[in-house]
């Protein structure tokens, strides 16, 4: 790969030498062009509230907090391809935790956020300890219908649990609305803005650009941490266990890892989240039936390529862009049905997530890549000989690969 | 006031739907090694099916050609699954995993667009009246289910260990190599197996009608509580599966009748966590089917 050798620069003798290529590696001119476009792509999103009325800033701030949802998922079941199938789980626990502490306990967000985050965290723990002991589709199973039970327990402490939530925890409706993070002026949110219409726009735009920051923050903090040595073992626990034991670490530490990072990212979001856009209700928060929100941040990072942190951002874009233009459609009616297409979602992205999974495994982000390299290549006027396409090599082709393996050890087990 | 007898016979009755959930999800992992999370989608279309046929509103037919419609349709989305997109992806688990479980929701969803909307349907029963036997009064519908159930349960098992196709089955599920030697077509299996369990949804879907009602997304539940029945009494066991629901339907309907509705779906699903991390392979794991 030609972007491959550029990345060996970096090992120069003296510190100078070394600073400069660090310097040149940031130099967007020299980058190649999917850093530029990624470059480009945060430029947007920097720039986009300019073409937006205040009102019409909530999708794209949700749109932010489904991006940090999905790198979540991905840090965990992209990388080490330990499947989670409830990732909803955990920002739930954020979100529900600094709401209540802020309803009930009269705690700051400030603070709520934070305690939110570190729950989460000990959450992650609790569901990564036995994730270590429990195969492919054991742990998909138990991932699954966590969150369905803790809508349950939403419910069963509907109007107490001792000490924790003296008010009960508000069963289907949540526990209310939380302060706000930002608000207009006298709106007791923790950041009070100007009065009246400027006000809103202030918040509107206070809530953007917080995501916003949130956003690019885990993006460093994930791609620091798999793009580093420990994100190598994630991926080698993909590919092959024994081989990571054989070399002498401790896969379940890794995973465990992962796992705990994982949920404190989620937890960080979902805290956050309920404080800005979002009402902390096991319908916000978790989805219809309490595992819609897991499954779509499983749709939105196959969408855009697993295994890749970037990829679940582009696949979270891919999947708002679809609600925005077949919502769009609501004056365009299907002849025999007598349905509006607007009506259709969430029909049409499902079909597009079913397409990806069958048709191109690694996402439209390494699609994309590779159609880059192919026209790039052909511009120079070299052909392209490409990576070998199909399962086997990316990263959702190697989580098959484990899986396939831990269900044939389940099955030869029965024998 | 419900009595301990009602308690009793709503619990075998609901378990014995369960039953005949899990063991279509059941067939489909051991003779294909598929999780079919499209399952629960199934059940609805069944429901959804019975709605359009027996409803008075639609086409206002007798209720068991509702039921037997039901069934039929279940089965040729099931068959359609199968020969239109399972059978291409059949040895990558993970794509069939989630795709499953988005053509699972993609089906629900169709439902909700096309046909029923967000409202709750209902269904007439195929025994509407109630038997009162010992003192204790029954509802028709509740026998009707045990009894159906009985016999399908029996005769799966029949089917599987005397005919032909059925023992076929059971090689498939074993071992796929050494069916194919001795001459077995596993593609032409699979199809049967996926006949076979997306029928058992169908008719589990409208008889969950009938009991209770009918809704788009009616499916997700007993999915869930499906998965867990099988893992519960471990992956690939016909009679595990059986065991297991009744285990399942006898928890749920026993700490909802006596200690509270809103523990409906939960203690089932802790006691299987519970389960899962002391005993992972099953009760009945170590079994062939």
């Amino acid at each position: 790969m030609a972007t491959e050798s550029d990345e060996s620069v970096l090992g120069g003798s003296t510190s100078a030498e070394r600073r400069r290529a660090v310097l040149e590696k940031l130099n967007p001119l020299e980058m190649p062009i999917r850093f530029q476009l990624g470059l480009l792509g945060i430029v947007g999103f920097v720039l986009l509230p300019t073409q937006l009325y205040p009102d019409q800033m909530g999708r794209p701030t949700n749109l932010l907090f489904l991006m940090m949802f999905a790198m979540s998922w991905d840090v965990v079941s992209g990388y080490t391809g330990q499947l989670s199938f409830g990732h909803a789980f955990f920002f739930a626990v954020g979100g529900y935790t600094s709401a209540i502490l802020d309803l009930q306990h009269g705690i700051t967000p400030v603070i709520g956020i934070p305690v939110g985050m570190l729950l989460a965290g000990v959450g992650g723990l609790l569901i990564g300890i036995p994730a270590l002991r429990l195969r492919g589709p054991y742990l998909s199973l138990v991932t699954l219908i966590i969150p369905i039970i803790l809508a349950k327990l939403f419910t069963l402490f509907n109007n107490s649990l001792p000490v924790l939530a003296p008010e009960g925890l508000g069963g289907r409706n949540g526990p209310g609305l939380p302060t706000q993070l930002f608000g207009i002026d006298g709106s007791g949110a923790v950041l009070e803005l100007a009065e009246g219409y400027s006000g809103i726009q202030q918040t509107a735009l206070a809530n953007y650009y917080l995501a916003l920051g949130l956003m690019l923050l885990i993006l460093v903090v994930l791609l620091a941490v798999t793009r580093s040595s420990a994100g190598d073992v994630f991926t080698a626990i993909r590919e092959d266990e024994d081989a990571v034991a054989a070399a002498g670490l401790d896969a379940s530490r890794f995973k465990l890892f992962a796992f705990v990072l994982s949920a404190v990212v989620g937890g960080l979001a979902g805290a956050v989240w309920v404080h800005t856009v979002q009402t902390p209700s096991p319908l916000g928060i978790l989805g219809q039936d309490d595992i819609q929100t897991s499954i779509d941040v499983i749709i939105m990072s196959i969408l855009g390529g697993t295994g890749t942190i970037v990829g679940p951002i582009i696949g979270a874009v891919v999947f708002a862009l679809s609600a925005v233009v077949v919502g769009g459609l609501s004056d365009v009616i299907i002849p025999v049905a007598d349905v509006a297409v607007a009506d259709l979602r969430p029909l049409p992205l499902l079909a597009a997530a079913m397409a990806t999974l069958v048709f191109a495994p690694g996402g439209v982000l390494r699609a994309n890549i590779r159609l880059g390299r192919r026209i790039l290549a052909s511009a120079r006027g070299d052909e392209y000989e490409g990576e070998p396409i199909g399962g086997g090599d990316s990263a959702l082709g190697q989580i098959i690969e484990k899986y396939r393996a831990e269900l044939r050890e389940i099955i030869d087990e029965r024998r | 006031m419900t009595s301990a007898a009602n308690v009793i016979v709503t619990a075998i009755s609901i378990s014995s739907l369960y039953a005949i959930i899990a063991i279509g999800f059941t067939l489909i992992f051991g003779v294909g090694g598929v999780l079919n999370f499209s399952h629960g989608a199934l059940i609805t279309i069944g429901a959804e099916a019975s709605y359009l046929l027996s409803n008075p509103t639609n086409l206002g037919l007798h209720p068991a050609l509702g039921l037997v419609g039901g069934m039929v349709t279940a089965a040729v989305v099931g068959a359609i699954l199968y020969l239109g997109v399972v059978q291409f992806v059949e040895d990558e688990p993970v794509t069939l995993l989630i795709l499953t479980f988005i053509i699972g929701f993609f089906i629900q969803h169709a439902c909700r667009v096309f046909i029923t909307g967000t409202s709750d349907f209902s269904v007439d029963q195929v025994t509407p009246g109630e038997t009162t036997i010992a003192g204790v009064t029954l509802f028709d519908i509740d026998i009707f289910i045990f009894v159906l159930a009985a016999v399908l349960i029996a005769a799966t098992g029949v089917f599987v260990s005397r005919t032909k196709t059925g023992k076929a089955i059971l090689a498939v599920s074993m071992s796929e190599k050494g069916a194919a030697v001795v001459g077995i077509d596993a593609r032409k299996i699979n199809l049967i197996t996926w006949l076979l369990a997306s029928a058992f949804a169908g008719i589990a879907g409208v008889l969950l009608t009938m009991k209770q009602t009918g809704a788009w997304s009616m499916g997700t539940q007993p999915l869930i509580l499906a998965f867990s029945i099988v893992i519960l009494g471990g992956l690939g066991s016909i009679k595990g599966s059986v065991v297991g629901a009744y285990i399942i339907g006898f928890t749920e309907t026993i700490t909802t009748s006596y200690i509270s509705s809103s523990l409906q779906g939960f203690t089932a699903l802790v006691l299987l966590i519970v389960l899962l991390l002391v005993k992972p392979e099953g009760l009945f794991g170590r079994e062939a089917a």
